[in-house]
């Protein structure tokens, strides 16, 4: 009986997920020229051109330190709101979640747009900038590594609040009192009874804003353009510009496989430092 | 042969068994209690009884016939739950009237027998209430019209009663009760409350781990309670271990240091635990020597605590309007010869 | 509770108006009267928004709905009798099955994207409804899945089994019983897939066509190329959208506990 009730879903996951995901994968053994279009065979030339080629390095570079300072600027700008919101009265509490949340529901095209108008040349951040006297003449944003990093970090953080709140929540605020009232100074109790705490909340919010960050296409390909290609700009670009799917294929698998593998070292990394903590 | 059977019943989940091993007979017409502490099985065995549970082991019949392949749709019972279960989106007519409406019942013939059994559980004014709207009480009497509505063969109550509040708890099971001599229906109720069980039950069934380890009319088994796990559970008592120095069927000499005493009940080895209920001892003339160590005052009784020499003894008296024992006074402790009991471990 | 301190409130200040900067200053500028980007000052002007009508993203928002309105009710379709099967029985696989159902969280979408892609193209469902249908309940059904399943198992497996022994047969307690009862929790699955699905771009952009393009896709498409004060009116109007659906979710479940499933860009 389960079994018959869960195939609809099965099926449709095999079908639409499963299969697709495989083809991909053989997809990137194929071969492809101009004239020729796609080779099926088994071959190794696109590993050997996304691994091998310097554009790609700088690629995979950029894909993953935006995705490292999009996570960096989020942890420190979020867990620290989230304290704040958590820290918040009731009415308070639940508007600034709703202020904080509600983007999620608006398309990432909206939300970056803002910043394309925010960062341009004439945008508000220059007005600023220049009214205060910071600057002369306006700063470019638009098609920087800066402005990715902002707009970005913009459209993620909300998640690192939600992770860190959710966690927050758990905390006992007797125990913040207790320890008060022990004669612990704010940062004591700060450091040694909300971090210890809110911490499985940071980090489980860092690996979801960074595997996004990293994964990321329309924030990067608006405010980073054709001049600053992240791995999935690239894919994109070679499905749908050069119709080089092959190589296509081989960046999203190499990408894949890559975020797979930074996600699970570093569960391996905070299993082993969580276990100093709790021991320590 | 009587109306429900149960034998060699055990439900496993993984390796650890829920119930383990029940054997119960009920006639027709009984009220069995199921009691026991939360957590030996007393809700699996009920569940399993119903079919939503299916046995690992064993079998159940129901009027002498083997209910393992009949789906609890078709097993004519009626189950009260704890939490009521009432169905939140239907009024209480409609709760009321959905196992008629299952059996096909006509409209009319429906509305009959909804208001007949909203005024047995006295609940006329409220059928186009939901259940949201009611008291705990309410939604009690409900959930109760629900299932006796249908005529069941067997009616099946999981601690209806522990989510009232002690006085309409106390009111409930008059209650129950009266309406189970009424209609007269086989009735088995699972509580952990001991006061319940024997004041309701024709019958109580003592659970521990899986088992049941007693079971007798109430009175025989408060009286009469066999082990140490039963003495316990069934209202309060002294237990004293003692050197078994003498035997007689029915009957043991018990030594408790210098003192001895007769005691009801076969000594199975040398020790033995004699078992004294607090409320069967009492202060007189003769007795066994002792000093109130303590002395409280429970409204309808007080309560002593005596240094004697078998160690120190729980002692209930009546309140009878002002006199009582001080604290420090001397008393001799007395007790009638059936009141010693031998228990086993 | 200790209160927050004027340090924490002024940085608490600064990172509201960074949240909300970008989705104001959209909204702003949608009301210019220029014909290039620009905050109104002085003089305000629907004219963008009257733009919008005769404009492709019209037919772009219809499409949107559509297939955020097919892929939800699909998803909502097949993802009740998964999640009866993994909330009410126990059965060799159960974990397994509870993780390959949530296993789309884990794919980015532009993997999934160049996967369906590669798919249709190979099975000839190229600019084609139903695969991008399909492609947004794969996206979607995860979050559907967790709140049916959160809402069964946030029931009392004991009104199912009273109805059961009322003399129900199973099919009749799910209909009677455990449907309305999970109602709630349908409507906001369903929600929730459908925003999920209206906003999705990422997926969408590699496997829409000319005759399939969403709304998300299209301002993408349109941004890319130049970015006027008409797609900041069309923004607008998905703001003012978004603060209606948020209004109605806040009323109905409370947002956060819905949006404690969302994870996607
Ligand atoms: N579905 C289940 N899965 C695993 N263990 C269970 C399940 N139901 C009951 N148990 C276990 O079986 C034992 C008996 O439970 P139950 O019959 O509910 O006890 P009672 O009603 O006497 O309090 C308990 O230890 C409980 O944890
Ligand atoms: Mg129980």
């Amino acid at each position: 009986m389960p079994y018959l009730l869960s195939a609809p879903a099965t099926a449709v996951l095999t079908l639409f997920l499963a299969v697709p995901l495989v083809m991909v994968l053989l997809l990137s053994f194929n071969t492809f020229t101009m004239a020729t279009g796609i080779q099926p065979g088994y071959s190794l030339v696109n590993y050997i051109e996304v691994l091998g080629d310097e554009y790609f390095h700088t690629i995979f570079g950029r894909t993953f330190l935006l995705a490292a300072c999009v996570t960096a600027v989020s942890a420190l700008i979020g867990a620290p709101e989230a304290y704040i919101v958590h820290r918040m009265r009731a009415p308070w509490r639940s508007l600034f979640l709703l202020v904080i949340l509600g983007p999620l529901l608006v398309s990432v095209v909206v939300r970056t747009l803002g910043w394309a108008v925010l960062l341009g040349r004439n945008g508000m951040v220059n007005v600023v900038l220049k009214s205060l006297g910071i600057v002369e003449s306006p700063v470019e944003f638009m098609f920087t590594f800066t402005g990715m990093t902002v707009a970005l970090v913009h459209v993620l953080v909300p998640f690192l609040v939600l992770s860190v709140w959710t966690s927050l929540r758990r905390l006992d605020p007797a125990v913040e009192a207790a320890a008060i009232s022990l004669g612990a100074s704010q940062i004591t109790v700060l450091r040694r009874i909300v971090l210890p705490q809110a911490m499985p909340g940071i980090l489980s919010g860092c690996l979801i804003v960074f595997t996004l960050a990293a994964s990321a296409f329309a924030t990067p390909a608006i405010v980073g353009g054709r001049r600053l290609k992240v791995a999935s700009m690239a894919a994109y670009d070679e499905f749908l510009n050069s119709l080089n799917w092959p190589l296509g294929a081989a960046i999203v698998v190499v990408l894949l496989v890559a975020m797979v593998a930074i996600v699970m070292v570093s569960n391996r990394v905070v299993e082993r430092r969580f276990r100093q903590v709790f021991e320590g | 042969m009587a109306f429900l059977e149960l034998t060699g019943l055990v439900k496993r989940y993984g390796t650890t068994a829920a119930v383990d091993g029940v054997d119960l007979a009920v006639e027709r017409g009984e009220f069995l209690s199921l009691l026991g502490p939360s957590g030996c099985g007393k809700s699996t065995t009920l569940m399993m009884i119903a079919g939503f549970v299916d046995p690992t082991a064993g079998r159940i019949a129901i009027g002498g016939r083997d209910v393992a392949n009949i789906r609890p749709n078709n097993r004519n019972i009626g189950v009260v739950f704890q939490s009521f279960a009432l169905f939140p989106h239907m009024t209480v007519a409609e709760n009321v009237g959905f196992g008629l409406e299952m059996r096909g019942v006509a409209a009319e013939e429906r509305a009959r027998r909804i208001a007949d059994t909203l005024a047995l559980v006295r609940l006329a004014d409220f059928a186009q209430r939901y259940p949201k709207q009611l008291s705990g009480g309410q939604q009690q009497r409900v959930a109760l019209a629900r299932a006796l509505v249908v005529q069941p063969d067997l009616l099946l109550l999981d601690e209806p009663m522990s989510s009232l509040d002690a006085k309409l708890r106390e009111e409930m099971r008059v209650e129950i009760r009266d309406i189970q001599r009424r209609v007269a229906i086989t009735t088995i109720l699972v509580t952990h409350d001991q006061s319940e069980a024997l004041l309701m039950a024709d019958r109580v069934a003592v659970m521990d781990r899986g088992r049941i380890v007693r079971i007798g009319r109430p009175y025989e088994v408060y009286e009469d309670p066999g082990s140490r796990f039963v003495c316990n559970f069934l209202g309060r008592t002294n237990l004293i271990p003692a050197a078994v120095i003498g035997r007689s069927p029915g009957r043991s000499r018990l030594r408790i240091g210098a003192v001895e005493i007769d005691a009801l009940g076969d000594a199975p080895s040398e020790r033995a635990t004699l078992s004294l209920r607090p409320e069967r001892l009492a202060f007189a003339e003769e007795g066994l020597p002792g000093k109130v160590e303590s002395c409280l005052f429970m409204g309808g009784q007080w309560l002593y605590r005596v240094g004697t020499a078998i160690g120190e003894l729980l002692v209930i008296r009546p309140n009878e309007g002002g006199k009582h024992v001080p604290e420090g006074g001397q008393v001799r402790v007395s007790w009638d010869a059936d009141a010693p009991r031998v228990v086993h471990e | 509770m200790t209160r927050n301190g004027p340090l924490a409130l002024a940085f608490h200040a600064v990172f509201i108006a960074f949240i909300l900067a970008p989705l104001i200053v959209v909204c702003l500028v949608a009301f210019t009267p220029e014909s290039y980007l620009s905050v109104p000052t002085t003089r305000w002007s629907l004219r963008w928004f009257e733009a919008i009508w005769g404009s492709d993203f019209i037919p772009a928002f219809w499409t949107s709905v559509m297939v955020a309105c097919l892929a939800a009710s699909i998803a909502l379709l097949i993802s009740v009798p998964a999640a009866m099967a993994t909330a009410r029985y126990q059965f060799p696989g159960r974990e397994a099955l509870v993780a390959y159902f949530l296993s789309p969280l884990m794919v980015p979408h532009v993997v999934l994207g160049v996967a369906l892609l590669r798919f249709m193209a190979e099975v000839g469902l190229t600019a084609n409804l139903f695969g991008l249908v399909m492609g947004h309940v794969i996206i979607v059904l995860p979050f559907a899945l967790r709140l049916v399943l959160a809402a069964l198992t946030g029931m009392s497996r004991h009104c199912e089994w009273a109805a059961w022994s009322l003399g129900a047969p199973l099919h009749v307690v799910f209909r009677r019983i455990t449907l309305p009862m999970i109602l709630p929790g349908l409507a906001g699955g369903w929600l929730l897939a459908f925003i999920q699905s209206f906003d999705e771009l990422t997926m969408t952009v590699f496997i829409a066509s000319p005759g399939t393009t969403t709304l998300p896709v299209r301002m993408f498409l349109y941004i890319t190329d130049n970015i006027d004060p008409m797609v900041a009116s069309v923004s607008t109007a998905l703001i003012v959208l978004a603060i209606v659906m948020m209004a109605v979710m806040e009323r109905v479940y409370g947002l956060e506990r819905l949006l404690s499933g969302k994870g996607a860009s």
